[in-house]
């Protein structure tokens, strides 16, 4: 006869004690490729990369991924992607031009945030109400926005006010990447909107039969994505101190591709982390970066930037979470 | 050599990781036996008959085949070697016509120049489905437009076309009807009486006790006993599957069918479908079974008394709060919770961990302003599990890696953590061996004795008489018959009104 | 596998904490380097000369411009470091801050749209890198002001967009044709709004009729059909005049005229040239085309190059190197430009290495911008025939 205290245990005893050594292995494997990608430029500059002058850049080059990429984490985390997100810069940064031109620059950054929330809420809803294909639906965004964008620089370009460069600063940017990490972390691990993203990733069906609200949970992610779009597309404004038709041209592919080298699954569900954004980013700066300081003919550059991101990828892409049909 | 022996298998050992999947297990199968293989989830069943067809390698021991050494590589191997294997889930192959699925990998006997004759293809895959008796399934029709059940039975005609010396039936039955399961009898015999030998993988024992010449038990990986025909008996071979008796039997052995007065959940002149205008009251510390034929639409009202379907007309109502069912996100917010019929496709996140499963309904509760931690999502999950005995390395593994009895304690985990008052099981003991039925059972007990209300909807009979308090049954959309709880109750007073 | 990984992540670990100690410590110098001792070749320029350049594709014009540079690069001893692709007023930023960081000293730079380049200025100030840009004009007076006030902006070097017009236009007169239509993209390109003015403002002054002018034709397939459009709305149209005919364009015109059979016998001017300028202009189908802007890119890198060696061609303001295209009117003046004048396989250019050498003040004192600034001027093939004493 087995007891019930028999079964308890039985059941302790299969319980982990104390250190896991396998989850802390497996955590810092999501780190490796950046690891990695980190020590071949720093030995292929000879040290200038992790100069702190060279470190500032990174900064300066990656923030604005970094904060993309989390924004979009969540239409990731359930099996969605969004490639407006080129255009909602374009669109966003042009109208913060010509916001700030006239009503100065906090004027400028809620015009953007309520542009790209919006621009997030049609996409979601139109996705949700009309069954159209996410995919289908944010390119065809991303033409509309990008096509705005070509109407309202007409000159080609708009130069932002001077007197915003003076916001242009590391620490500035330090902060926004700050906030919109412990926003988008607390969000992501902490809260119902995270936990309900990667069930309808995991399985829609399932999740609905779990309570999630999928089509609101799907509006949702859209609009966080859309209103962190929004922000780039200010951010994008005050670095480059302008706006052009080309204003976030190529932003979508970018963010995506930081996420995967970041070690994001694109099905969604569990094997979707928020860090990958981050780690992601930084990466895509440190081989654009890292090849130019390399010296490294330009030919060769793109074979290289493709090895390095086929190893970076490899190492520190999720298997475990990912099933394999042999 | 014995006249008889065609396959041996020789201390055969197989681990997954830290569990040790099957160890040392030796058998012997004779031409013209038919050998039945029964044992708990996880005790080693599958992962002995997908070695046997080469899709998994042993990490020691060895097989001897019509006395020569054997070594499948992969199941066209064993096909190679005449082994079929009718497998538990779905091997068909989606959105080609039937007549391609039975000749998948053989179609160019039928072709020419590259090019294959459908015509000839099709009437070959009529013939073999005349050869299994079953004349109503066309070769033509595409397999996803078939039902599950007759896409079993080309996966048996395909696997008779091959004219296999071993035929291994792994878990099929349980995928067909009475029909079905006659065609597969049929054939077993057949094969037994041409000399060729049968492994039968069942988890219905009194299926087993009347089809096979010998049974084999196993229990945690290891082989227990082998027993003749005249040594089955159904308490014995549960005793040798679970390693101790079972002394209450499954099912409630009283038969006092009160409960509360109280009408907990409403449903009222519901049409959807083929459903017309049925009405259901549930009540407080009830259990009401719900039964009748796989499509009398039966599965329909249960996912519409959880809000997952919106009815044509009618309405779901708890009459306690005024509150009218329109989805499941209200139906969890008043304590409903929903256990699918198909649990690993809408039931669980099997690429996810049993902590988040779980936790998934009861999120609301869990957090503290809008902050889920971490450690009461873990004390939840722990909590639950450990109640239910979920066989598990820790609540941080996948779903994927459990065994189906594992996976429907998970389910049934996601619910009780969320404390639910009423719970809607679709087919809650499908496909999982009878110490998690038990389990299931004796919890419903515990839950009904809590005044917790259940709604059990059941295509298995015994499993209706045996626990509910009410039995309704339904044909063709309505309710055509329904019954208390009696001693007296047997299955073909209530199967007449299944069936027209 | 895990353990691998495990493994693997521990030692790299280790390694990178140690490769940054080591080179954190060691402080690579940012500076100029030391001068070696060793004495230099007489035709080089002193070793730890680096100048980087932004290039927007890496195909066409461009390329050619990089070879061109590389080029001259290798045989008069400075570094070039390039970065391809960037159109996103973010994304060049960012090129120009990364060829920075490579330790570049001086920066050739093509904008795409001009209300980046006073973030560009500022970038370049803070890093006290000589910055100049080819290609483009500025067209705005906020922008101009601005630039003018950078200290290390040195100018820019672009196109006489409006000889193009007058040479198309005297191309058609002595063709007597009188009756036109002009094909471009959309507008707001300062380049061809330039040409697309003149020339309207020479046709009315030279009598000649523009019948409509389409634009918004992107790519080759667009003029195709505005080519055809043209034709069957105005058949008695004479000429055409294609204000971008670039990567396939000016082909794309040549397919529509063919569709309505009308190649040849409707003549055609464009800025830019095909592919097979030779043969179309020995066929007719195309009577004017002005190419080989390929040096501007080295005007603009003579200019910073000079500044980066303490020799700056112009000390008071910013430089403003005007500069012509080579005018094509017959297929011997093509095929002489393609031998001599933009030859990548023998590496003949239009300036050669001595030439490039005395437009350099560390080589020759005497060089002033306004020599630079006669040398862009006179740019064209009688000049590379005198200069060269080829015919």
């Amino acid at each position: 006869m087995v007891t019930d205290t028999d079964l308890t245990q039985k059941q302790k005893s299969r319980q982990p004690i104390g250190f896991d050594y396998k989850a802390v292995a497996r955590y810092l494997s999501g780190f490796l490729g950046l690891v990695i990608i980190v020590l071949i430029f720093q030995i292929a500059s000879e040290g200038g990369l992790l100069q702190p002058r060279n470190i500032r850049l990174l900064i300066n080059q990656s923030f604005i991924i970094m904060c993309g990429a989390m924004g979009a984490s969540f239409v990731l985390a359930q099996g969605n992607l969004d490639l407006s997100l080129g255009g909602v810069v374009g669109i966003t940064s042009t109208l913060g031009v010509m916001t700030a031109k006239v009503y100065g620059p906090v004027a400028a950054l809620a015009v953007a945030l309520v542009v790209g929330l919006c621009v997030g809420l049609i996409i979601g809803s139109v996705h949700v109400l009309f069954k159209v294909p996410a995919i289908i639906l944010t390119i065809c965004m991303m033409f509309a926005l990008r096509g705005i964008t070509w109407i309202l620089n007409d000159d080609g370009s708009i130069a932002m006010p001077a007197s915003l460069a003076k916001y242009d600063t590391l620490p500035n940017k330090l902060i926004v990447v700050g906030i919109v990490f412990v926003i988008v972390f607390i969000l992501f691990e902490y809260t119902k909107v995270g936990k309900y993203s990667t069930a309808i990733g995991a399985n829609a069906t399932a999740a609905r039969q779990s309570g999630v609200p999928v089509n609101q949970m799907k509006v949702l992610a859209y609009a966080i994505s859309g209103f962190f779009g929004g922000l780039c597309g200010f951010l994008s404004m005050i670095r480059a101190a302008s706006s052009s038709t080309n204003s976030g041209s190529m932003f979508e592919i970018n963010v995506l591709t930081a996420l995967v080298i970041g070690g994001m699954s694109l099905n969604g569900g569990s094997g979707a982390k928020m860090k990958s954004g981050l780690i992601g980013a930084l990466m895509l700066a440190i081989i654009q970066n890292g090849l130019i300081i390399w010296g490294l003919n330009d030919k060769w550059q793109q074979a290289v930037q493709g090895a390095i991101l086929i190893i970076a990828v490899a190492i520190s892409y999720d298997r475990k979470n990912v099933v394999v049909i042999d | 050599m014995s006249h008889s022996h065609v396959l041996k298998v020789n201390n055969l050992s197989k681990s997954f990781g830290p569990t040790q999947a099957l160890q040392d297990v030796s058998l012997v199968l004779s031409a013209g036996e038919i050998r039945g293989l029964i044992g708990e989830n996880g005790s080693g069943k599958s992962t002995l008959s997908n070695i046997i067809v080469g899709i998994i390698k042993p990490d020691s021991g060895e097989m001897e085949l019509r006395g020569e050494k054997y070594q499948p590589h992969s199941m066209l191997d064993a096909d190679r070697n005449k082994i079929s294997m009718i497998v538990q889930e779905m091997a068909t192959i989606n959105k080609i016509s039937v007549a391609a699925n039975l000749f998948s990998g053989q179609e160019m006997q039928f072709g020419r120049f590259g090019l294959i004759n459908q015509r000839r293809m099709n009437t070959a895959a009529k013939e073999a489905l005349l050869r299994i008796g079953v004349d109503w399934i066309e070769p033509e029709s595409d397999i996803d437009t078939i039902s599950f059940e007759d896409r079993k039975l080309v996966e048996l005609a395909r696997a008779v076309e091959n004219d296999p010396d071993i035929l291994i039936v792994d878990e099929t039955t349980t995928a067909l009807s009475q029909k079905g399961r006659e065609i597969m009898y049929r054939i077993m015999q057949e094969l037994k009486d041409q000399n060729k030998s049968v492994l039968f993988i069942s988890h219905d024992l009194s299926e087993i006790i009347d089809q096979c010449d010998t049974v084999t038990v196993l229990r945690d990986g290891q082989l227990v006993d082998t027993l003749e025909k005249e040594q089955m008996e159904i308490h014995r071979i549960q005793y040798l599957m679970i390693g101790r008796n079972i002394t209450e039997g499954y099912y409630r052995s009283d038969y006092d069918f009160s409960h509360s007065d109280e009408v907990v959940l409403k449903i009222e002149n519901v049409s959807y479908d083929q459903l017309q205008n049925v009405s259901i009251n549930l009540h407080r510390g009830e259990i009401l079974g719900i039964g009748g034929l796989s499509d009398c639409g039966m599965h329909d009202l249960g996912k519409i008394a959880f809000g997952l379907l919106k009815p044509e007309s009618g309405s779901v109502t708890l009459p306690a709060r005024n509150i009218t069912i329109k989805s499941p996100a209200v139906a969890i917010k008043n304590k409903i919770g929903y256990m699918s019929k198909n649990r690993d496709q809408e039931a669980l996140l099997l690429s996810t961990s049993i902590k988040s499963n779980v936790c998934l309904p009861s999120l609301d509760i869990l957090k503290k302003a809008f902050i889920i931690a971490r450690t009461s999502e873990k004390k939840l999950a722990n909590r639950v599990c450990s109640a239910l005995d979920v066989r598990m390395s820790s609540i941080n593994q996948h779903c994927m890696y459990l065994s189906g009895g594992n996976k429907q304690k998970v389910v049934v985990a996601k619910w009780l953590g969320n404390e639910s008052d009423i719970l809607i099981m679709d087919c809650p003991t499908r496909g999982i061996d009878i110490g998690v039925k038990q389990m299931i059972y004796q919890l419903m007990q515990d839950l009904k004795a809590e005044g917790k209300a259940i709604l059990m909807i059941s295509e298995e009979l015994p499993e209706l008489i045996g626990m509910s308090d009410n039995i309704l049954i339904m044909k063709d959309g309505r309710i055509s018959a329904s019954f208390q709880r009696s001693e007296d109750l047997t299955e073909a007073q209530i199967i007449k009104y299944m069936i027209s | 596998m895990k353990k691998l990984i495990k493994t693997v992540a521990l030692i790299l670990t280790l390694v990178l904490a140690i490769s940054v100690l080591l080179t954190g410590c060691q402080q690579t110098p940012t500076g100029p380097k030391e001068t070696t001792t060793a004495p230099e070749a007489k035709d080089k320029l002193p070793a730890g000369t680096k100048i980087g350049m932004t290039i927007l594709v890496n195909d066409g014009l461009f390329a050619t411009m990089a070879q061109y540079i590389q080029y001259i690069a290798d045989n008069i001893g400075f570094e070039l470091v390039l970065d391809v692709g960037a159109f996103s007023p973010e994304d060049q930023v960012a090129s120009v801050e990364n060829l920075i960081a490579a330790g570049c000293q001086g920066i050739v730079f093509c904008n795409f749209s001009e209300a980046v380049l006073p973030k560009i200025a500022s970038v370049c100030d803070e890093a006290e890198v000589y910055w100049a840009q080819y290609c483009r004009q500025v067209d705005d007076p906020e922008i101009v002001a601005s630039l003018n006030n950078a200290k290390y902006y040195v100018g820019r070097c672009f196109e006489n967009n409006e000889n193009v017009a007058v040479r198309v236009v005297k191309a058609f007169e002595d063709l007597n044709v009188k009756k036109t239509a002009i094909i471009g993209p959309a507008t707001g390109d300062t380049t061809t709004d330039t040409v697309s003015a003149k020339y309207k403002a020479l046709c009315q002054e030279k009598g000649i009729e523009v019948y409509t002018e389409i634009r918004n034709a992107q790519e080759a397939a667009d003029c195709t059909a505005a080519a055809e459009t043209i034709v069957s709305n105005f058949p008695d149209v004479e000429g055409i005049i294609v204000l971008s005919g670039s990567t396939g364009k000016l082909e794309g015109v040549f397919k529509g005229l063919e569709n309505v059979n009308k190649l040849g016998k409707i003549k055609v001017g464009a800025l830019d040239a095909s592919a097979n300028i030779i043969e179309d202009l020995r066929n007719g189908s195309v009577s004017c085309a002005n190419s080989g802007q390929f040096v501007d890119n080295m005007f603009t890198t003579m200019l910073v190059l000079n500044s980066v060696l303490g020799t700056p061609l112009k000390t008071d303001g910013k430089a403003t190197i005007e500069c012509e295209y080579v005018a094509f009117y017959k297929a011997a003046d093509a095929e002489f430009y393609y031998a001599h004048m933009e030859n990548l396989g023998e590496k003949i250019f239009a300036y050669n290495l001595d030439e490039i050498r005395q437009m350099i003040k560390y080589f020759n004192p005497d060089f002033s911008y306004e020599k630079l600034q006669a040398i862009a001027t006179a740019y064209s093939v009688e000049d590379v025939k005198t200069r060269h004493n080829v015919s």
